[in-house]
């Protein structure tokens, strides 16, 4: 695959430490166009060895609007079901410069390991000095041995490592959208963490052509409603729930993700003065919110915004799901931060609101049904687009996304191939 | 004149970068891109946008702009030696001169924080 | 330095050319020596050897055709060379070589007093850019940074970037009479009878930079010889002030092109092979085993390299000021190369000499983070920027000798 790709997928076994590498076979790419759509093939191949596939979209990383999205796709230890998690901020897009356009990651190996992936290079390491560190720690463990703080970092903490079935992994210091458990599965095979850094050139088949449809494409979405909006706050108000002045008083800003036009992300201080301009001198001085639902559902709670951010911030650290320790807690009948801030060390019990689709719920549906938002999902995550700023933005249609796909490869993508691979992996 | 960044609106997607390292290198990458987003200071939520141009970088941070003199490094430092070969990594914005249509990294802004000045 | 095997006229390698272009590579050469080789490799041409200054020194420089001599620190290289290594050249030129230099490599055969400079009289020239001919005025308006110290006198430089140069008979052909050359401190030359005026400086662009008043600088440059041509023995020596091997000006590197193929062309009769015997072809798999390892070294450098983008920090090692951004210049030169080479399915290379550099690009990543612990510490750097410059130079020159050798086996098959 010459084209918006890498043209390589390696194949990593714990097992044996073994790393394997093959070409990103065009017919492939043909068939099943990218994203989900190869990680399902993939995961469908390696089925019988466990495998976490992490696949990149086939547009991420480029000019197309917000191309942030890679992706990854496993059995779900909370569902028992083949799903997919998205890898959103700027770790979509270094996966994407890293030298692959899939991983595969099979078996367990006997003790922790990390991988490091640069600049179509995959190596296993002793991860025996970072096992035990939490998530915040182990992101800066590995940034300052490897010596570049854009290395992006998709790590396990604590309640991964404990094989907690709530472990999330989470991307560099912040919450995903990984709300399948994929963090037991990275414990399970003793994986600490992947990181991904890559300088590599991603080249396109008819490049004017390319670019001319993305600036037109780009055009268009931002005469769209979400133009001059910003932030977790504003988009809580477009599914009804009003946190702006809730939250206000503590943000510093709002952040997108690669290339997103909206930033779906909104950073709090929360030992900081927010409205600081200047450097914190404080190495810590807050969090990013990633997660809407979380943030929601402990304010329903009725915590502060501080309490609730520290709360999201606890949990980032602990590689937990903030959703569970919500949901948990909750049934507990626990409202007090100090209450919930215990428990997520020994968090246990069964999820009520794990959905059975393949999408993360982390993407909230806008008002669509749940079969438009399945399919909605299913494009952003064959394609590579954030799969919160899809739903905001009917701009980015299925034609668009095709037309841009087969002018950027110089292979021609038809609207029933689309068809038949997005019936085929939300089957 | 020159490239210019307001950072109250600027949510650092870094669409400026890929559309620069396209105007180089006619494909998406970012070695070569002479508009930079620091991300470096990620957990204190403390980025910059840097600007390479002919003679300064442009520095703009959320508490403001600087221009930096190349080769200036410091107080006290000596200019840069005249007779330095230019090393060819990120070349210092030409505004993208050779595009009718102007700066790409201007055109790909989603929040039209770049203008020019 | 890690001494070269002497060269062997009948040795066992499967091919059995004549190296023809050497380029200068040792003390005092700053990095464009880099592109010279950059423009050889774009023109397929990879009969090339790169020679450090013991190289030509001990072994003397039978074998090759041209000599390519980029810039740097005029006075390092002379220093590095020596009284023998001047003798190498005279012999070398006057036995039919064609020496071009550029800049630095332009300053070294001018008739100079100076210790170690004064070894390399090979042509009688004054310089126009020296401060003796400036009034205490004139002296006055110059910036430091624009000179560089020569004895009792310094020389000054008036514009960076472009000049535009006026091509004398004819030499660009069809192409006109003007060339548009970029200018980084080197020579702009007075006329006499011992040079042969090729080119001289016609002129500014847009894009030059000025370092002086432009009247100082139309007096200094103007109508002065920036590109000249001597003969000596049976060979030649062509000296450049501006860089004509710049990558990013392609009209310059076609003149160069021609001046060395035409020379070639015209054969030296002499000269053992000066390519090294190749002790352990591999290829396939375990050659992509090698240059895998290769890679991860570079590429483990390269991103350390990144990550100290944001320290904006330079050195001064010897005379010259050494940028951090400097590092990667080396590194993605190399890492291009080998991106290049590791899809050829034919390609043989020597395994041992391989492992060479694979022991050097992994040490690289370390250097590179006692550097960038240093410098947050506020501690000095200047002596681990020194090792790793040398390193990566090092590192350049061992691979890129294999680099070119294992093409034009290639090539030859």
């Amino acid at each position: 695959m010459e084209y918006l790709a890498s043209n390589k997928i390696a194949i990593v076994d714990l097992a044996t430490s073994k790393i394997t590498e093959e070409g990103l076979d065009e017919d492939l790419v043909r068939e099943r166009i990218g994203g989900v759509g190869i990680t399902h093939t993939l995961y469908e191949k390696y089925k019988d060895e466990d495998p976490i596939v992490l696949g990149t979209g086939l547009l991420t990383g480029t000019l197309v609007p917000a191309s942030a999205l890679s992706i990854i796709t496993a059995k779900s230890p909370l569902t028992e079901n083949l799903c997919h998690a998205p890898l959103t901020l700027y770790a979509g897009m270094e996966l994407k410069y890293s030298g692959f356009d899939y991983l595969v990651i099979k078996g367990n190996s006997s003790r922790p390991v990390y991988l490091w992936v640069h600049d179509g290079i995959a190596d296993l390491s002793d991860a025996g000095e970072v096992w035990g560190k939490d998530v915040w720690a182990s992101t800066d463990w590995i940034r300052e041995a490897m010596g570049d703080l854009l290395i992006q970092v998709l790590v396990i903490g604590k309640a991964g490592e404990t094989l907690s079935p709530f472990a999330q992994v989470q991307i560099n210091y912040w919450q995903s959208g990984d709300r399948w458990g994929f963090g037991k599965l990275f414990g399970q095979k003793n994986l600490k963490l992947i990181a991904l850094r890559g300088l590599s050139l991603l080249e396109i088949s008819d490049p004017d052509g390319f670019v001319e449809k993305c600036k037109k494409l780009l055009f268009e979405v931002k005469k769209g409603p979400f133009a001059i909006k910003k932030g977790i706050g504003e988009m809580s108000a477009t599914l009804g729930e009003d946190v702006q002045k809730w939250l206000e008083p503590i943000v510093h800003s709002h952040r997108s993700c690669f290339n997103t036009p909206f930033p779906t992300n909104t950073f709090v201080f929360l030992d900081e003065e927010p409205k600081l301009l200047k450097e914190s001198k404080k190495n810590e001085p807050g969090f990013l919110i990633t997660d809407i639902y979380a943030l929601l559902g402990f304010k329903k709670l009725g915590l502060s915004a501080q309490d609730t951010c520290e709360l999201l911030r606890d949990c980032a650290r602990y590689g937990i799901d903030a959703n569970a320790v919500l949901e948990l807690n909750q049934k507990a009948g626990r409202k007090k931060p100090e209450e919930i801030k215990k428990s997520i060390p020994t968090l246990k019990g069964t999820l009520e609101s794990v959905r059975k689709g393949r999408f993360s719920p982390w993407t909230p549906n806008f008002g669509l049904s749940p079969d438009e938002w399945e399919r909605r999902q299913a494009v952003a995550y064959i394609f590579g687009i954030h799969p919160i700023f899809i739903q905001l933005s009917p701009e980015l249609s299925e034609e668009r996304l095709l037309e841009l796909a087969s002018i950027g490869t110089g292979l021609e993508f038809t609207s029933e191939t689309l068809e038949k691979v997005i019936a085929d992996i939300t089957k | 004149m020159g490239i210019r960044i307001d950072q109250k609106k600027c949510v650092l997607c870094m669409a400026c970068e890929v559309a620069c390292g396209y105007h180089r290198d006619d494909g998406f990458a970012f070695l070569s891109s002479c508009i930079m987003v620091t991300r470096g200071r990620e957990k204190k939520d403390y980025f910059a946008v840097v600007v390479k141009e002919e003679e300064n970088l442009i520095i703009v941070r959320p508490e403001g702009l600087e221009i930096r003199k190349l080769g200036a490094v410091g107080e006290g430092r000596e200019k840069e030696d005249a007779s330095a070969k230019p090393l060819l990594l990120r070349q210092p914005c030409d505004l993208c001169s050779d595009r009718e249509e102007g700066p790409l990294c201007l055109q790909f802004c989603p929040v039209d924080a770049i203008y020019l000045e | 330095m890690i001494p070269l095997p002497p060269s062997k006229h009948n040795h066992s390698s499967s091919f059995n050319f004549q190296p023809q272009i050497g380029i200068y590579s040792g003390k005092g050469a700053s990095h464009s020596w880099l592109w010279f080789a950059e423009i050889l490799d774009r023109m397929g041409c990879y009969d090339v050897v790169f020679l450090t200054e013991k190289d030509i020194v001990e072994r003397g420089l039978e074998g090759v055709h041209v000599l390519l001599m980029s810039g740097g620190d005029t006075f390092a290289i002379a220093e590095g060379l020596g009284e023998k290594g001047a003798d190498r050249l005279r012999s070398f030129i006057t036995q039919g070589g064609l020496y071009i230099g550029t800049c630095a490599g332009a300053y070294l055969p001018l008739r100079s007093s100076m210790p170690y400079l004064n070894w390399f009289n090979f042509i009688d020239v004054k310089i126009s850019n020296i401060s003796r001919r400036l009034s205490e005025e004139e002296r006055s308006l110059l910036e430091r940074s624009s000179c560089s110290s020569y004895g009792d006198d310094f020389i000054y430089h008036v514009v960076r970037e472009e000049v535009v140069l006026k091509m004398i008979n004819g030499s660009l052909g069809n192409r006109g009479e003007e060339i548009v050359a970029p200018l980084y401190g080197g020579p702009s030359i007075l006329p006499s009878e011992d040079i042969e005026p090729i080119a001289t400086y016609k002129g500014f662009t847009q894009k030059t930079k000025f370092l002086v008043r432009e009247d100082l600088a139309v007096k200094t440059l103007i109508g002065k010889i920036a590109v000249g041509k001597k003969s000596m023995g049976d060979g030649e020596i062509y000296i450049f002030g501006p860089h004509f091997e710049h990558p990013h000006y392609p009209l310059c590197n076609l003149y160069l092109k021609e001046k060395i193929f035409k020379h070639l062309k015209k054969g030296r009769q002499m000269g053992k092979n000066f390519f090294y015997e190749e002790k352990e072809l591999i290829r396939g798999d375990s050659l992509k085993g090698y240059l895998k390892d290769l890679k991860r070294g570079l590429s483990n450098a390269r991103i350390q390299a990144s990550g100290m983008s944001d320290f904006n920090i330079e050195w001064l090692i010897g005379n010259k000021l050494y940028q951090s951004e400097k590092i990667s210049v080396f590194l993605n030169f190399l890492w291009d190369k080998v991106r290049k080479i590791e899809t050829l399915s034919e390609l043989e290379m020597d395994g041992a000499r391989l492992r060479q550099c694979i022991e050097i690009s992994k040490s690289l990543p370390r250097n590179i983070q006692m550097i960038r612990r240093g410098i947050r510490e506020g501690e000095e750097t200047t002596f681990l920027a020194k090792g790793l410059f040398e390193n990566l130079k090092l590192l350049s020159y061992f691979f890129l000798n294999l680099y070119f050798q294992s093409l034009l086996s290639l090539k030859s098959h």
